[in-house]
């Protein structure tokens, strides 16, 4: 019975069914055609509950229907308003285009989460260790309460609880003047890249360049005469040289951005503003203007009849604010135009007082220029150009270029109902942000804790008995090994901050899953929009992993 | 002159305490090390500087205590540590609060900062907490009310507002205005933990009490090696295993439709396959046998299944009679921490099996199916759809995109050399694979989303499940994926011998994985079924995102109630506060189990 | 079951680990009852061979024959040619979560179906006659090494195996400790058992083998008796190994 039969008799085949490895493709084929039952039982019971929904779903747009149509609706208009875009949206625009909207709100706030995160969780992670009981504590309270509660708790906590309840933007509370947290988000400076930046840049990279050949060449020196050299302060300064010529130059060469006068202003280059301005206040030199200035910045006294502290009565104050009014200089200004962050960040430097109209358009704010409303149009130089043209007396107008420099910071200010200039985040993104750093920061100083633990204690003893120094062994003994241990699930955290803020549903944020779920709302196709938002994530995901082996497969390489 | 310091310092000291450090060192040692050292010390003592002068004037008796404290225990450390003889304490301090003169400032900074974020939750949350159930306080607002003319209702909508517009108020029930509200905790606990199900707590106790019962005897019979081999840890293991189906009845109640006929067969279809089974397993001859059992078992498990998967054919019911096991519709009934709870064990005790299933057929090394086979089929398919959908498709194409998915059958091959390459033709490794892959690289809320939206378009038309039943499946087959690889990670860790010395015993693959590779692979990821476990119950907060009933739902819903409106601060502490003792003893629980399994095997 | 005398017969056998060659083609046939020590340099496949003689390695090439049964992927025969050979490890391979006693009543229970008085009875027995009955309760991580072997051996001859396959069974303990387990191999091989070991301890291949195998990089070079295997080797091979082992 145990012998092997060869053959075909029954006996024999039914003896075939013992080998290993027919047992094993039989089974292969049992699953196959179990799998391929349920399968086949889903798809009967959708084709069936698609054809009850009367084939709606994959209309095309001759109104015929069919499968390959499935996606035709996403190019008809979105309808929906989404309330933070990176690029400009209307309501008009195609399914297609509000999910790549909301997709790169996900991108903005995955990308900058990991950098934050990864920063504030290697310094948690490091304090966990610290030598400092209290730093010690501190820390693990921190990372104990944000891993032992629900990030969406967390996120929603943020936003409903603390965000929201923030004072209006009025009151705002304000960090040194430049920083602003109120109701409607954070307002805080940010650069204004102007026309001269990329001159300026590639000078830095210049810069660096030459840092590197310094550092290259004095090293070789040093290797071949034995001296010792500076070398980092050479390669800094060599460095800061190139930058600081490369600034200059940049705003030497770059002339685009200008303003409009009439004529009788009797500007006829920038400088003469100053003239202009003292002309309007009818001074005598720039330095009486800021006195004005000064005085209608003091605190009003209690009563008409009393003196404030630095004995000035209200009557004085009140003239000084009525004369700057009056005085200041009235610009014309296309809203988000980064000419006139220039032109007032010179006015700021000079102390001439001045107040800016926005208007949506061009053509709007040429016809306030128009009108008289203001002295002075701001804009490029090549669109004042055009418009120029638009107006009657085109002749008595007089294009000054502003002097340029490639960046500028701006800060935020309050005019009107709104914070004017610098950066600003909404509520809900900045509450999505801090929530899903605070969480993931507590995640990552855990397993940054864990990879500087594991690195064993026979480590830096043979580091310092090699008698390197403490900046060499943390650098070249620790850090490497520790690394290994941190970048795996150092990565699993990065996949799982970018899979969480799909949670941004919870707190209005529009991110992809957001907008995919309006779209799903509105247009009634789920299997579509199912069939988009797995793919999504789902390649995100497999493009992590395949990066994570790969890194994995290097490191065991380095291993041996 | 620091040198004279140092010499009359030690011209009055006694002899033995003598000062081992001069003052010229400890600057050269402590501050001017290096000029970054310098520069840092004073920009972050100027800036402890002003931190403590501006606390000095909010609370400046606190303050003035930390100061005086603070101040002396450093001057007793460094004295002890300049004379080098050093107290219990002192020890303790130099090592863990005053190290460096940078840790000497932050340890100050950071007590500073801890009294004020505490005297400030401390004021919110006790001192000027309000609580609108305070009866005093109630009156006092109905009767403001009527004198200014609104309606009850009307006032009620915005209390804080009635604070601080009229100061005649305010002095009458107390300034605490600024305070937290507890009341809105207060008024909603067993909306909060419960929701509707407080109306069914006798439920809630019987099940309890099963509970009870069934775990104090655990607590001796498994811990005590006498009963490692007696019937009664047998019977109380059977017992264990039957109480969620009463549970289940407890809670859900039982319908008196034809649903009890599908579950009860279901249940009958299981008890015959074990039935058998035992039978079986004492008969000659290994293999028959387990060819038999595979048989049973595949039946029985289809037969179970397909009798669950139309359970709900007719389980709309929401008739409510009155007794212990009327039934109760789910999505109406349940709701709250009860719910949450609910969710994680239903998640955690289905994805068991499944996770072990799928960790296995992931490991799984069974021949797979012959390349030849595997590319002659492809080969087939490829050119029957080649030949017959794509000329079709390319003529209807209407863009260059659709053009290039007219020849999708080129895939086809792609795939099947893939499948072949990297699988070996093991169907079951990547179903496996793939199923585990997927479900990990998508957010656990698309999936509830799905289950929610799209999962009724693969049912029969007319069949219904319950929204609650779809979570928990969702739940449960999400985190299967994730316990899959745990348990991967466990049987990776069991040394080949173990396999080889099974199998030089002669054991069947079967007994081999049931006595030997299990239990000591389960063993090992204990802590990570903790682990689970715990981001399991933190995740249940997402149902409240699809309009479940959970507690984050329900807490979400108080800041609607006339009563408590915009009131979310307080319901977010509390559970907060429950997610975190919920959490945190579990993790501290696994931990230990961690500790201990580290020690106890070799 | 075949009664011949010779209980495994090898035709040819070759293994092969992707494009290695592990076994270059074994012929050997071993008689009932005969003790038969394989040695050779590391890496020269001795174990991988008697790993190929229970399906622990699946050969390619060749045939095996145990007992009369031939060696295919038949689970049948494999689970038949498991129940006569019995194995003992280097690494002893005993299962850490179980007692000494349910470690060794484990497989009679589940493959050859006794009932569990008859498998401790025969344990127990088997545990004293290696001389460790005292710690049948007791877990094998407290046990010494010594103990630990000898409690695989108990294991496997509680299975009732007619041949025992011993895989350099004291490579991996103190020096103390490989007498006992030396004492209990050359007890079983008085008692008629057909052993297979790979081992290298020379006493006692020289004591007890009835024949000596040597082989060099998956092929058998020599095969011989003690007496003329250590002191009239016939290959070149050989006594190049025997200079190595035995000067120094």
């Amino acid at each position: 019975m145990l012998d092997n039969e060869n053959g075909f008799s029954p006996r024999a085949i039914f003896s075939r069914l013992y080998d290993i490895r027919v047992l094993g493709i039989l089974l292969q084929i049992g699953f196959v055609i179990l799998v391929y039952i349920g399968a086949s039982w889903f798809l009967s019971n959708t084709a069936e509950n698609i054809s009850r929904l009367g084939e709606a779903q994959f209309i095309c747009r001759d109104g015929t229907s069919s499968l390959r149509c499935s996606f035709d609706f996403m190019s008809s208009d979105a309808g929906f308003d989404i309330a933070e875009t990176a690029l400009d949206y209307k309501t008009t625009d195609s399914y297609w285009y509000a999910i790549w909207i909301g997709a790169l709100n996900t991108v903005k706030v995955v990308t900058l989460g990991i950098i934050l995160a990864t920063i504030l969780g290697t310094l948690v992670g490091i304090a966990r260790l610290s030598q400092n009981w209290l730093v010690r504590t501190v820390a693990r309270w921190y990372v104990d309460l944000f891993r032992n509660t629900p990030l969406l708790l967390q996120l929603v906590f943020i936003y409903f609880a603390i965000f929201l309840n923030l004072p209006g933007i009025r009151e705002a509370i304000s960090f040194f003047d430049v920083v602003f947290i109120s109701q409607r988000g954070i307002n805080y400076p940010w650069f204004v890249f102007m026309p001269a930046f990329p001159v300026w840049f590639a000078f830095i990279v210049l810069g660096v360049i030459q840092a590197q050949v310094v550092w290259v060449l004095l090293k070789r020196q040093e290797e071949q005469t034995g001296a010792k050299y500076n070398r980092m302060g050479w390669a800094i300064f060599s460095f800061v040289t190139i930058v600081f010529i490369g600034w200059i130059a940049a705003s030497k060469t770059v002339n685009t951005q200008a303003i409009m006068v009439h004529q009788s202003t009797r500007i006829r280059e920038f400088d003469d503003i100053e003239a202009f301005a003292v002309g309007r206040f009818d001074a005598e030199e720039l330095l009486d203007i800021q006195d004005i200035v000064a005085l209608a910045e003091q605190p009003l006294p209690q009563d008409d009849n009393t003196y404030n502290e630095n004995g000035y009565t209200r009557d004085q104050i009140t003239a000084a604010q009525m004369q700057i009014d009056e005085g200041a200089i009235q610009i014309c200004a296309i809203r988000e135009a980064i000419e006139v962050e220039n032109l007032t960040a010179q006015l700021n430097t000079l102390g001439i007082p001045y107040s800016v109209a926005y208007s949506n358009r061009a053509d709007q704010a040429t016809e306030d220029y128009a009108a008289g409303d203001c002295d002075i149009y701001v804009s490029t130089l090549a669109r004042l150009g055009a418009e120029r043209e638009q107006l009657e007396n085109s002749a008595a107008q007089r294009l000054v270029s502003i002097p340029e420099v490639p960046v500028r910071i701006s800060t935020p200010r309050i005019e009107g109902l709104n914070f004017v200039g610098g950066g600003k985040m909404t509520p809900e993104f900045a509450a999505l942000l801090i929530g899903l750093v605070l969480n993931t920061a507590a995640n990552i100083a855990e397993i940054v804790r864990a990879g500087i633990q594991s690195v064993p204690k026979g480590q830096t003893e043979a580091a310092r008995a090699l008698g390197l120094s403490e900046g060499q062994r943390l650098r070249l003994v620790i850090l490497p090994q520790a690394l290994r241990v941190i970048i795996p699930p150092q990565t699993s955290q990065y996949l799982n901050l970018a899979k969480n803020s799909s949670l941004a549903l919870a707190i209005a944020y529009p991110d992809f899953w957001a907008v995919v779920n309006t779209t799903i709302n509105q247009s009634g196709r789920s299997i579509q929009l199912i069939v988009i938002v797995m793919a999504t994530y789902l390649s995100i995901s497999i493009s992590i992993s395949l990066l994570l082996n790969w890194y994995n497969r290097r490191i065991a390489l380095v291993e041996r | 002159m620091l040198e004279n310091l140092h010499q009359f310092l030690n011209r009055i000291l006694p002899a033995d305490r003598q000062l081992h450090i001069t003052p010229q060192q400890f600057v050269d040692e402590n501050i001017t090390r290096s000029w970054w050292l310098t520069l840092w010390l004073l920009i972050f003592g100027t800036i402890i500087f002003t931190y403590t002068r501006a606390q000095l004037v909010t609370m400046p008796l606190l303050t003035t205590i930390v100061l005086i404290l603070w101040a002396v225990t450093v001057l007793w450390t460094a004295f002890n540590e300049a004379t080098k003889k050093h107290h219990r304490y002192t020890l303790w301090l130099k090592e863990n609060l005053y190290s460096s003169i940078n840790n000497v400032f932050v340890t100050l900074f950071l007590i500073l900062l801890i009294f004020s974020t505490v005297r400030g939750f401390l004021n919110y949350a006790y001192f000027n907490a309000a609580n609108s159930n305070d009866p005093e306080l109630r009156a006092a607002l109905i009767a403001h009310n009527q004198e200014i003319g609104k309606s009850t209702s009307d006032f009620a909508l915005d209390t804080t507002a009635a604070f601080t517009t009229d100061p005649e108020l305010s002095r009458l029930v107390g300034d605490k205005t600024d305070g937290a509200r507890w009341g809105a905790v207060r008024a909603n606990v067993l909306n909060l933990l419960l929701r509707n199900m407080k109306d069914h707590t006798d439920r809630l106790w019987a099940s309890l009490a099963i509970i009870v019962v069934l775990a104090v005897p655990s607590f001796f019979i498994y811990r005590q090696e006498k009963f490692r081999t007696s019937w009664l840890r047998t019977v109380l293991t059977y017992l264990w295993l039957l109480s969620p189906l009463a549970i289940y009845a407890l809670i859900r109640g039982i319908p008196e439709t034809d649903v009890q006929g599908n579950g009860l067969l279901a249940l009958g279809a299981l008890i015959a396959a074990y039935f058998l089974s035992q039978y079986i397993s004492r008969m000659e001859g290994q293999t028959e046998r387990s060819l038999l059992l595979i048989l049973i078992w595949g039946f029985a498990v289809i037969v179970a299944g397909a009798m669950l998967i139309f359970q709900p054919l007719s389980a709309s019911v929401t008739v409510e009679g009155s007794g212990i096991l009327a039934p109760l519709n789910p999505d109406e009934a349940w709701g709250g921490f009860f719910l949450t709870i609910l969710i994680s064990v239903f998640a955690i005790v289905v994805s068991f099996p499944l996770g072990v299933a799928l960790a296995l057929g992931r490991r799984s090394e069974i021949t797979g199916i012959p390349a030849w086979l595997t590319y002659s089929l492809a080969g087939a398919f490829t050119i029957y759809e080649l030949t017959n959908s794509t000329p079709r498709n390319v003529e209807a194409a209407r863009n260059s995109i659709e053009l290039v998915f007219a020849y999708w059958p080129l895939l086809i091959p792609v795939i099947a050399y893939l499948f072949q390459r990297i699988y070996n033709g093991n169907v079951v490794a990547a179903f496996s694979t793939l199923y585990i892959e997927i479900v990990r690289g998508v957010p656990l809320i698309t999936v509830l989303f799905t289950s929610l939206i799209l999962f009724p378009i693969f049912l029969p038309p007319g069949v219904r499940i319950l929204n609650t039943t779809r979570i928990l499946w969702a739940f449960a087959l999400f985190s299967a994926a994730y316990l899959a690889e745990n348990i991967r990670g466990g049987l990776q860790a069991i040394p080949q011998g173990q396999y080889e010395a099974a199998n030089a015993l002669g054991l069947s693959t079967y007994h081999k994985y049931r006595y030997i590779i299990m239990p000591q692979a389960l063993r090992l990821v204990i802590p990570a079924i903790v682990g689970q476990f715990i981001s399991l119950f933190k995740d249940t907060s997402l149902v409240s995102i699809v309009g479940i009933w959970d507690i984050l739902n329900v807490a979400n819903g108080i800041a609607a109630q006339q009563n408590w409106l915009n009131v979310r601060t307080e319901p977010y502490i509390f559970l907060a506060l429950i997610y975190f003792i919920g959490s945190a003893s579990m993790a501290s629980y696994s931990r230990r189990l961690e500790r201990q399994l580290g020690v106890g095997t070799r | 079951m075949s009664n011949n005398d010779n209980v495994i017969i090898c035709r040819n056998v070759h293994l092969w680990y992707g494009d290695f060659e592990a076994l270059k083609g074994i012929d050997l046939t071993v008689r009932r009852g005969e003790v038969l020590v394989i040695l050779g340099p590391s890496g020269s496949g001795k174990s991988t061979f008697i790993r190929t003689l229970n399906r622990l390695e699946e050969h390619g090439e060749g045939e095996i024959i145990i007992e009369g049964i031939t060696l295919t992927h038949d689970i049948r025969n494999i689970a038949e040619i498991r129940r006569e050979v019995g194995m003992v490890f280097q690494q002893f391979n005993l299962f850490p979560h179980l007692t000494v006693l349910e470690n060794i009543t484990l497989a009679p229970i589940h493959v050859r179906k006794w009932s569990r008085e008859r498998a401790e009875e025969t344990a127990l027995r088997w545990l004293d006659r290696v001389g460790i009955k005292d710690q049948a309760y007791k877990y094998p991580g407290q046990l010494s090494g010594g103990q630990q072997q000898r409690v695989a051996i108990a294991r496997t001859l509680t299975m009732e195996p007619e041949i025992l396959l011993f895989d350099e069974p004291t490579s991996a303990l103190d020096p103390e400790m490989i007498k006992e387990v030396l004492d209990v191999m050359r007890d079983l091989a008085k008692e008629g058992y057909t052993i297979l070991a790979v081992t290298h301890e020379m006493g006692f291949a020289r004591e007890v083998a009835e024949r000596i195998i040597f082989m060099e990089s998956g092929l058998i070079v020599e095969e011989n008796t003690p007496e003329n295997f250590f002191t009239n080797p016939k290959h070149e091979r050989t006594r190049l190994f025997l200079s190595q082992i035995l000067n120094h």
